[in-house]
């Protein structure tokens, strides 16, 4: 199997997806279920912080590599029928 | 556009407050009991430095290539936002459940999870038994404990778990459930 590595990168995307309905249902809780309260904006500030902290670190992290480098895998594995004896 | 927004946010909106109705005690489970969270967390989060170092050492041409590199960075960076997520998930859960004692009922609101939210009510004149109970080291000492509420003809048994100073609650609970009955036979004897 042969594929360029920013492949990988979809894979990510579907995680963020799926972490921005999670967040989004947790943030849609607070708002309608618990009075402003100020536990609850200095927790969900530390929380959106660390998240745009951890997306940096992620991204110096990952922003150097190669995405372009065609990556090659599973090469020995074939499903035809060996044709020479 | 706030205004109405800080008016929906309100207790009052969220347990439907009557006109006649007081809130009296607004309970959450003692902020101690959160602490172990932030020591899961932690924990979590060195599980990943160890695993780090741990790989570093005994596999370092993991870093030297360039896809072994990318996945790593990518397993990394989405164990440590999920970690995170967990715990303000933890929080937000915490922050939910609540029970809202007011001078007519009592409201358990228990947030189980992102999709699972519970709201029971009982009406304070159908108290008949209060029970409080503070047991171990920690809870005695930072006074927390269960608050469990018995009513007339129910098995089931209303439960505020972990709240600050149990002891003055279940008191509280006793006092205002007396003064709900005394209102609730006069208004019967009334009609």
């Amino acid at each position: 199997m042969v594929f360029p590595l920013y492949y990988l990168l979809f894979v990510l995307a579907g995680f963020g997806i799926i972490y921005a309905i999670f967040v989004l249902m947790d943030l849609y809780h607070l708002i309608s279920f618990a009075e402003m309260h100020f536990t609850a904006f200095l927790m969900t500030f530390i929380f959106l912080g660390g998240v745009v902290y951890i997306c940096f670190w992620g991204w110096t992290l990952l922003a150097p590599l190669n995405w372009n480098e065609i990556v090659s895998i599973f090469n020995g594995i074939t499903f035809n029928a060996p044709t020479t004896y | 556009m706030l205004l109405l927004l800080i008016k929906y946010m309100l207790y009052s909106q969220v347990i439907k407050q009557k006109q006649y109705e007081k809130i009296v005690h607004l309970l959450r489970r003692d902020i101690v009991t959160f602490i172990p969270y932030v020591f899961f967390l932690i924990m979590l989060l060195a599980v990943e430095v160890g695993i780090y170092f741990l790989l570093k050492s005994l596999f370092p041409d993991l870093f030297l290539k360039n896809v072994s590199l990318a996945v790593l960075y990518i397993l990394s960076f989405i164990y440590t936002l999920s970690v995170w997520l967990f715990f303000y998930t933890a929080f937000v859960n915490y922050f939910l459940d609540m029970w809202i004692i007011t001078n007519d009922r009592i409201v358990d609101i228990r947030q189980m999870g992102l999709f699972s939210r519970t709201v029971a009510e009982l009406d304070l004149f159908r108290v008949q038994d209060v029970t409080s109970e503070a047991h171990g080291i920690f809870a005695t000492m930072f006074d927390f404990g269960n608050v469990y509420i018995q009513t007339a003809g129910e098995t089931e048994r209303f439960t505020f778990y972990n709240v600050a100073e149990p002891h003055k609650i279940r008191e509280a609970v006793i006092r205002l459930a007396e003064e709900d009955r005394k209102f609730h036979n006069a208004s019967v004897m009334q009609e």
